[in-house]
């Protein structure tokens, strides 16, 4: 028997394995779907004419960018939409951390549903009795949470955006309400998923002193999730500020809708100054909620003696997972003798900036275009006074979308046939039965037919987001993986320590200076947003995917830098040592990067998520595909159709969400 | 001396030699007055107790910590001005040996073992042959010599300790360095594993002639394998002879308080 096994062991190991074969060849085979989903134009590459122009606007941009325009009224002017942008951001991420307390606490079972004595026996019908929302009137209540947030999730903050501008006008107000009612979604979702995912043994005696399921959750859940709660919330406020910067390209104002505007007169030395803003505001950003982890972290390892139930669930943690923190401070003991200041200091801290956001927006701000104050929160008194619903008589056809039943012989009998007359409906096997299905052509003729129906058509345009994201996200990775070589202070700095070097003077300069050169560039690819990235892409090569690509492959580029980047220097230099005669380059290639390698792909493959949303918006400004379908149909009041492509949006948002949950990759936990 | 520098121009030249070497970490001098040649050829230990700088003494031979007072000649280059083609020569001929660490888990044991061509191969190449093996039958070969040659395809993790650092071995069989510097291979190992590594390396070096520096916490495999021992305490030179000449007196002043911990007295030396 024992012989048997280790017989079947050997013969495994002396068999070559394929897995990275297959790996491989899935990467490429998803490159070609994309590349033969949608009409790509590589006129603007190849087009030696048209490549002479690119090429020259982007020497324009990049030659403007080294002398960007500071005249003072133009640094104030940018100044202020920066202020703008940064109180839009503040303004939202405040609403949707309210929004989302009440939304999470009914969305997760923990805290609405609680412990449940099925009344039915048996373990499976048991199991059924916990899906079925009617049973009880919390469960019904928990279940509709769940939907208003998956809408409220799935629903991109442009297009969010587009609506309002509908219902509020342009301006601040609406990028911040367009970002909260994104944010709310996310937000909720994670904090019940949080909430749900504490250990019900470990709250079990606030229970057992006869707490109710409110008690339950605010002695028991709410600070044993607390830590990770407050870190999703400063990510999320991150990158609430980096999408405030955009969002004006669809009206949201701030720093986006003046770059937009600029960039389409071509006005390269006033962008510039934009995007310098603009990295100023996202790298500031950054560096805040770095400082804020680190202090975080700080207090965690001085109190880690607390006695309190609340300090050794936020301990374990933060063991378990990472540091975090925000405003809203948990319950932290700094000493027993006296009252915890901290927490009150940054409440403080945190009232007082969203204070100053709603003054400013309100009253402070004098962005517009005759640098007069304007009153930015005046259409929000309208929406209160009831004026602005009016407006949203097309919010109900919206919510009807399209569904062209007709065209598929269903609905309306003498439409349906009127249709038919027309030659306009679908007939699937009119020259392709399906037992021809192993003919290419009875593919082509059934895509043909198909695409008589608007749902189909629909369904296409989905790919085109589906295929920028795959190429992007392709094209980033690569450049990341060649780019973390010359970033990683561990090759350039340190690599006497694992090789036994001693370089020149003039060596230690040339590898300081490429990482310098390295890190400058990973943070100008990520500091600015894809949507700005696409903005300058448009710009250059004209819209379509080639431009939407390279914007997402851009960003992508900065993102997986900075976190590839972060595994490899955290290898210890002692790992490098063996690397029997290879030189740094192939140290890096053959040693550092096998060690980090699923980590980097993990990485990616978050990445391409958040690629496939970026895509769908990046639509929304001109690149094409869902996104652009959506708000051409919007602007040509065609609500219905533009709700079947709303329709889809959510839909393709919710697949790609289920799928990376069956791949077992989600965020929270990790 | 002056013989000496003639010899070494006469003969291959000494793959190890230290002049009075010193090294410092923070301002505290972990290796003091070394002076030290090891001949082509020669298989040698070095013993003492722990922090007597016998870790030191080999990142100080390999180049990774530079002496900060006399000097330290390894395969011949000063180890204080090595870059270029010579930081490549040299490291392509020193091989090393660590307790752990040795292999990337992440890779294949064939990929693992083929790293010992990374000296003599381009990028391209070595990038190539993690998708596809180059000289497989190099690898193929020196496992069968570690009697691994069933593993060929194995992760290093599901392989025991002792096959694990057999593996390393087998990587410096691939790479053919002109000097091998083994620290403490076998300290993870049980006593029986651990003498058939230190086998394994002495075959090794017998048979390509290769000059072996092997650090050891066992004094059992003292006996047999080495032409020299090198013991080593405070940071300086206590002494060095022949295996057969330690004794128990040796031991008991080597150590100090460690000797009782360690069962010294058990060991089968000449009183």
């Amino acid at each position: 028997m024992v012989s048997t096994l280790a017989l079947a062991a050997s013969a495994r190991y002396e068999r070559r394995p394929l897995g990275h074969f297959v790996a491989l060849l899935a990467v490429l085979l998803a490159l070609l779907a994309a590349f033969a989903a949608a009409d790509w134009d590589w006129g603007a590459l190849t087009d030696a004419e048209r490549r002479a122009q690119a090429a020259a606007r982007i020497g324009a941009w990049l030659a403007a960018f080294a002398r960007p325009d500071l005249s003072p009224d133009f640094v104030r002017h940018a100044w202020d939409l920066t202020l703008q942008t940064l109180s839009a951001a503040i303004l939202g991420t405040a609403l949707a951390v309210l929004l989302a307390w009440p939304l999470a606490m009914g969305a997760s079972r923990a805290v609405c549903v609680g412990d449940e004595r099925s009344a039915v026996g048996g373990k499976l019908v048991a199991r059924l009795w916990r899906w079925l929302p009617l049973r009880s009137p919390a469960a019904l209540l928990c279940a509709a949470c769940r939907l208003v947030q998956d809408i409220l999730r799935a629903v991109p903050d442009f297009v969010w955006a587009i609506i309002l501008v509908a219902l509020v006008g342009l301006g601040p107000l609406t990028g911040a309400l367009a970002l909260a009612l994104n944010i709310t979604g996310i937000l909720a979702k994670v904090y019940s998923e949080l909430w749900d995912s504490v250990d019900p043994a470990r709250y079990g005696q606030v229970r057992s002193l006869g707490g109710g399921r409110l008690a339950t959750f605010l002695y028991g859940i709410r600070p044993l999730a607390s830590r990770n709660v407050l870190s999703f919330t400063l990510m999320r406020a991150e990158c609430a500020i980096r999408n405030a910067a955009v969002i004006g390209a669809v009206g949201g104002g701030g720093l986006g809708s003046e770059i937009w505007y600029q960039v389409r007169f071509g006005a390269w030395d006033k962008v510039g100054t934009l995007i310098l803003f603009t990295l100023l505001l996202t790298l500031a950003a950054d560096l805040v909620s770095n400082t804020i982890r680190r202090q975080l972290r700080g207090d965690q390892s001085r109190q880690s003696g607390g006695a309190s139930c609340a300090v050794a669930g936020a301990g374990d943690a933060s063991r378990q997972g990472r540091p975090e923190g925000d405003a809203v401070a948990p319950p932290i003991a700094v000493g027993v003798s006296r009252p915890p200041f901290g927490p009150w200091l940054a409440t403080g801290l945190v009232v007082l900036a969203l204070l100053w956001s709603l003054w400013f927006m309100g009253w402070g701000n004098r962005g517009g275009e005759d640098g007069a104050a304007r009153n930015h929160l005046a259409p929000a008194m309208e929406l209160l006074s009831g004026e602005a619903w009016g407006k949203l008589r097309f919010f109900e056809r919206l919510l009807q979308p399209e569904l062209d039943l007709a065209a598929i012989g269903l609905g309306d009998p003498s439409k349906a046939a009127a249709r038919l007359k027309q030659g306009k409906a679908v007939e699937l096997f009119a020259t392709h039965g399906a037992l021809d299905f192993w003919r290419p052509s009875a593919w082509l003729a059934w895509q043909q037919e198909l695409q008589k129906w608007f749902v189909w058509r629909v369904v296409e345009s989905a790919a085109i987001p589906l295929a920028i994201a795959v190429v992007g996200t392709v094209l980033g990775v690569a450049g990341a993986i060649l780019l973390t070589y010359p970033h990683s202070a561990s090759f350039q700095l340190h690599a006497a320590r694992f090789s036994g070097e001693t370089p020149a003077p003039w060596q230690r300069a040339l590898r300081a200076l490429q990482l310098a050169a390295a890190r400058a560039t990973a943070v100008i690819a990520r500091g600015v947003p894809e949507v700005m990235w696409a903005f300058l892409c448009i710009a250059f090569f004209g819209p379509g995917l080639v431009a939407g690509t390279l914007a997402i492959a851009l960003h992508t580029l900065g993102v997986l830098t900075r976190v590839f980047g972060e595994a490899v220097d955290n290898q210890p230099l002692r790992r490098f040592e063996p690397t029997c005669g290879g030189s740094r380059l192939a140290t890096y290639g053959l040693v550092a990067v096998p060690r980090v390698w699923r980590d980097w792909m993990t990485y990616g493959f978050f990445q391409f998520e958040s690629n496939v949303r970026a895509a769908v918006v990046l639509g929304l400004v001109g690149v094409g595909g869902l996104g652009f379908q959506f708000s051409f149909n919007f602007e040509w009041f065609r609500f219905e159709r533009a709700g079947t492509y709303l329709l889809m949006i959510v839909l393709l948002t919710v697949l790609i969400d289920r799928g990376s949950r069956l791949l077992k990759l989600s965020r929270v936990g990790r | 001396m002056n013989t000496d520098s003639i010899d070494a121009q006469a003969v291959p030249e000494h793959p190890v030699r230290l002049q009075g070497a010193a090294v410092a970490y923070g301002g505290q001098r972990v290796l003091d007055d070394i002076s030290l040649d090891i001949a082509p050829g020669e298989r040698v230990a070095v013993i003492g107790p722990s922090g007597a700088g016998k870790t030191t003494l080999f990142r100080l031979i390999a180049g990774l910590v530079k002496p900060v007072a006399g000097c330290a000649l390894t395969l011949g280059e000063d180890t204080r001005r090595l870059r270029g083609r010579r930081l490549a020569r040299l490291r392509r001929e020193l091989g090393f040996l660590y307790q752990q660490d040795n292999l990337i888990p992440q890779l294949r044991v064939v990929h693992n073992v083929l790293m010992g061509r990374l000296g003599h191969w381009s990028l391209a190449r070595a990038l190539l042959s993690l998708l596809w093996p180059q000289q497989i039958e190099r690898a193929r070969a020196a496992l069968a010599r570690v009697e691994l040659a069933d593993k060929l395809w194995a992760l290093p993790d599901e392989l025991s300790g002792g096959q694990q650092q057999r593996v390393a071995v087998a990587r410096l069989i691939v790479q053919q360095p002109r000097l091998v510097l083994a620290d403490e291979p076998v300290s993870a190992l049980d006593l029986r594993l651990g003498r058939e590594i230190i086998g394994l390396l002495c075959q090794l070096a017998q048979r390509d002639g290769v000059t072996l520096v092997v650090n050891l916490h066992t004094l059992d495999l003292l006996q047999g394998h080495f032409d020299r021992v090198i013991a080593l305490r405070g940071g300086r030179l206590f002494w060095q002879g022949e295996p057969a000449q330690i004794t128990q007196h040796l031991l008991r002043e080597l150590y100090g308080a460690e000797y009782r911990a360690l069962h010294l007295d058990e060991i089968e030396v000449q009183e």
